[in-house]
């Protein structure tokens, strides 16, 4: 194996975020420490004949607040979340559109869905017409899923970037993250814009109402009577930066990114995988160099289905044995936002590690059995957080695991 | 080998990603040897196209011959299997397996996958969505096909057929993703956080492909020619490597085209991948542009001839012999510079410049070494 040269420390200046429960870091702190739902009607499309309507949208987005380079037109409802989350990262890290300019940099954003709202659109237009001729081409040139990063690159107007979206579903936040910090790692670039993003869209919410994971409640993540998922959309996006840069700047550092691990479970199309997970979070804490009991907390993978807490907690109970941190899903606020889930998951942790305290798992009444874990039901706690993980997993068996850590050691 | 030079493995740097092995799904056929035959022949490979794809935007189509999914993977678990996923996972079966099915490559629970895509399976998602607002509820949806829906099915769905439990990803970049896979690949290797990579990229060829590609064109512009298939690689580090090395990957750069100038960033990116290199443009053995069908690929081409000596950049034939093959493009024009370096001694130890620009902006540049090894 390669002996890669000794490694750069890796630190987070700069969070942008567009969620259900807020907008901002500061709205999002807030969302988080007080436990807010992000659980709305739908209205970006006709749900008659669903039997339900509800999934964690966000509302009141003004794209013009954020982007003002490129065309509105030029994206679809994910990546204009991409690209306002990118804005406010680098506004929040202290960024000016001189300072990036022709710095290299990295810019990677992960999603599940792209933008599959459009390709619904492009569908209703064809059907419609009875004539494929009528799709809009509007639309129809906007649909790939590479254009979520190359459309920060051009709104921020950096040329000298490496655009790369991570396709890897629900794992491609931490994916992302986890890039950006490789990226930095080799000293190849200072700096990486890395994150994640979707859209609330039919396809997702027909998909996982056919495979019974749609809850026709409210998301309970860990608990005896959890019964699925609500679909949610947004964008998290993290400034990564190398920590001499960071220092020379005199930037604020929310965090340190400690380590991640990847793992393919290579077993299973859809269902998830407790060596898979177990694997990834080990792979996680070797990177990060962190002893097992040192993590504060766990943000989980959480979604709410049957199958994926019952086997997210038995891969955590199997790494941390029978007195494993307390583990929170943020999913129970945010609902499901796919590609964005895992970073605005990590910013959650970074805002968690810089405020001392721990978001709640909402909507909690009884803890399954086979949960056997503190999910800090229903009430955000104070607490000394020094290290997190953050968890995610993807179909196809794809794991994500992040670990970051308080910056000053 | 007629040079009389020491190998050139012995001038790499320690940790250098070789490729140690390649496969292609293309036009041409199934397999490496149909396309590097077919590469090297310079044959075209339009035909028109079959009425089972249904209504097309253009009656010519550089689709894989005889691709049938059940006669090339089975029957098992591939009825509703989409076309991305089975050219990926049949380019997986030519990379690791010989001509019996034996593994002929050894792999460890480090071992990673990266594919690089456009949009995956347009047809699963048209599909289901059709179904979705034409049956009698609107999630009475072909479950069986769900699977086969995510953007990283094709890389879980290699990973799972042959037991490859290191790094899984896929990455969307349309044209520029086979080199944004295999940056990727080079960076996580460089990590440690795999010992090799079976890394490339792939796309489809659809009617919902088709008609998406047709009204994204200019306005005036021809239905685009399109193709598919999959070229996917085995990428070690040089002093690591188990298998010779057939090329050595000396840089790989990316850039954003933010002015609507192509040809610019072509040419920055280009220069930079060769800096990095260390190499002369003037000293290239091969230049082979992505040939996209739009202005974005005549001002790469611009740039090429620009930058390259003229007998670099008509060394290996044209891409658009292959049609518009989109994400499988980058991993197509490496495969073409190595079934064309295989049967010329010549190209021992000389550098090829791979480029690709992407409707969405991206740019990429990748340098290689080839190391004389005839496979």
């Amino acid at each position: 194996m390669s002996t890669a040269p000794a490694r750069r420390r890796v630190v987070l200046t700069g969070f942008g975020v567009i969620s259900s429960i807020g907008t901002g870091v500061e709205e999002y702190t807030a969302g988080l420490r007080a436990g807010r739902s992000g659980a709305r009607p739908i209205t970006r499309f006709d749900t008659e004949g669903f039997g339900q309507n509800t999934a964690c949208e966000v509302p009141d987005f003004e794209p013009g607040r954020w982007i003002r380079n490129v065309p509105l037109d030029d994206m679809g409802r994910a990546g204009q979340y991409a690209v306002a989350a990118a804005r406010m990262a680098v506004e929040d890290a202290g960024l000016t559109e001189a300072d990036l300019g022709e710095r290299p940099a990295v810019v990677t954003v992960g999603t599940t869905d792209g933008e599959s709202h459009d390709i619904a659109l492009l569908l209703e237009q064809e059907l419609a017409a009875g004539d494929p001729e009528a799709m809009d081409p509007v639309l129809s040139r906007r649909v790939n899923a590479g254009r979520l990063s190359t459309v920060i690159a051009r709104e921020l107007r950096m040329p000298n970037v490496e655009a790369t979206t991570v396709t890897t579903a629900c794992a491609a936040g931490n994916y992302s993250i986890g890039y950006g910090l490789d990226a930095i790692r080799t000293g190849e670039v200072d700096l990486a814009l890395c994150g994640g993003a979707d859209a609330v869209c039919r396809k997702a919410f027909a998909l996982f109402k056919r495979f019974g994971a749609l809850t026709p409640d409210v998301v309970r993540p860990f608990d005896k009577d959890r019964q699925g998922i609500l679909t949610g959309e947004g964008a998290g996006i993290l400034v990564l930066e190398s920590l001499e840069s960071a220092l020379a700047r005199g930037a604020r550092i929310h965090a340190e990114v400690l380590g991640y691990g990847l793992s393919c479970d290579a077993a299973h199309p859809t269902a998830p995988n407790r060596d898979g997970i177990a694997r990834g979070i080990r792979l996680a804490l070797d990177d990060a160099g962190v002893q097992r009991e040192d993590v504060d907390f766990i943000s989980a993978h959480g979604t709410g289905t049957k199958a994926n807490d019952k086997t997210e907690s038995a891969a955590i109970v199997d790494v941390y044995g029978d007195s494993p941190p307390r583990t929170v899903a943020v999913k129970s606020m945010l609902g499901h936002s796919m590609g964005a889930a895992s970073a605005l998951g990590a910013i959650a942790c970074g805002i968690a590690l810089e405020e001392g305290f721990i978001p709640p798992t909402i909507n909690h009444r009884e803890t399954d059995p086979d949960c056997p874990l503190d999910v800090v039901p229903n009430r955000a706690v104070e607490a000394d957080v020094r290290i997190v993980q953050n968890n995610s997993s993807a179909f196809a068996g794809n794991n994500a695991v992040l670990i970051l850590g308080t910056y000053g050691e | 080998m007629s040079t009389a030079t020491a190998r050139p493995e012995a001038t790499l740097p320690p940790g250098t990603p070789v490729i140690t092995g390649w496969s292609a799904v293309s036009p041409y056929g199934v397999g490496r040897e149909h396309f590097a035959a077919g590469v090297r022949a310079g044959a075209k490979t339009a035909v028109k196209a079959d009425a089972a794809l249904g209504s097309l935007p253009s009656s010519d189509v550089c689709v894989v011959p005889g691709f049938d999914i059940q006669e090339l993977l089975g029957k098992r678990g591939t009825a509703k299997m989409d076309r991305l996923t089975a050219l990926a996972l049949v380019a997986s079966d030519g990379l690791l397996l010989d001509g019996d099915g034996n593994r002929v490559v050894e792999t460890d629970d480090l071992t990673g996958v990266v594919l690089g895509i456009t949009m995956g399976s347009l047809e699963n998602v048209t599909d289901f969505l059709r179904q979705s607002y034409t049956n009698e509820r609107p999630f009475y949806v072909d479950a069986g096909r769900i699977p086969f829906g995510s953007l990283n099915h094709a890389a879980g769905a290699t990973a799972i057929r042959h037991g490859l439990k290191g790094p899984n990803t896929t990455v969307a970049g349309g044209r520029v993703s086979g080199l944004l896979a295999l940056n990727y690949a080079r960076r996580l290797m460089h990590q440690g956080r795999a010992t090799k990579y079976l890394v490339g990229s792939a796309e489809e060829f659809s009617a919902a492909h088709a008609w998406f590609e047709h009204t994204a064109a200019a306005p005036g512009d021809p239905a685009p020619l399109l193709g598919e298939g999959c070229g996917l690689f085995l990428l070690e580090p040089a002093d690591t490597a188990e298998r010779p090395a057939l090329a050595a990957v000396l840089s790989v750069e990316t850039r954003v085209d933010i002015d609507d100038d192509p040809r610019a960033a072509v040419t920055a990116c280009a220069r930079r991948a060769l800096d990095r290199a260390g190499v002369d443009a003037a000293d290239l053995w091969a230049a082979v542009p992505c040939a996209a069908p739009t202005a974005a690929g005549h001002a790469e081409h611009e740039a090429l001839a620009a930058l390259a000596p003229a007998d670099a950049l008509s060394r290996v034939p044209s891409m658009e012999l292959l049609g518009d093959t989109s994400a499988a493009s980058a991993s197509f024009q490496i495969g073409a510079v190595l079934a064309v370096a295989e049967t010329d001694p010549g190209s021992a130890g000389r550098t090829a410049l791979v480029t690709a620009v992407d409707r969405d902006g991206a740019v990429a540049a990748a340098v290689l070494r080839l190391m004389g090894e005839q496979r």
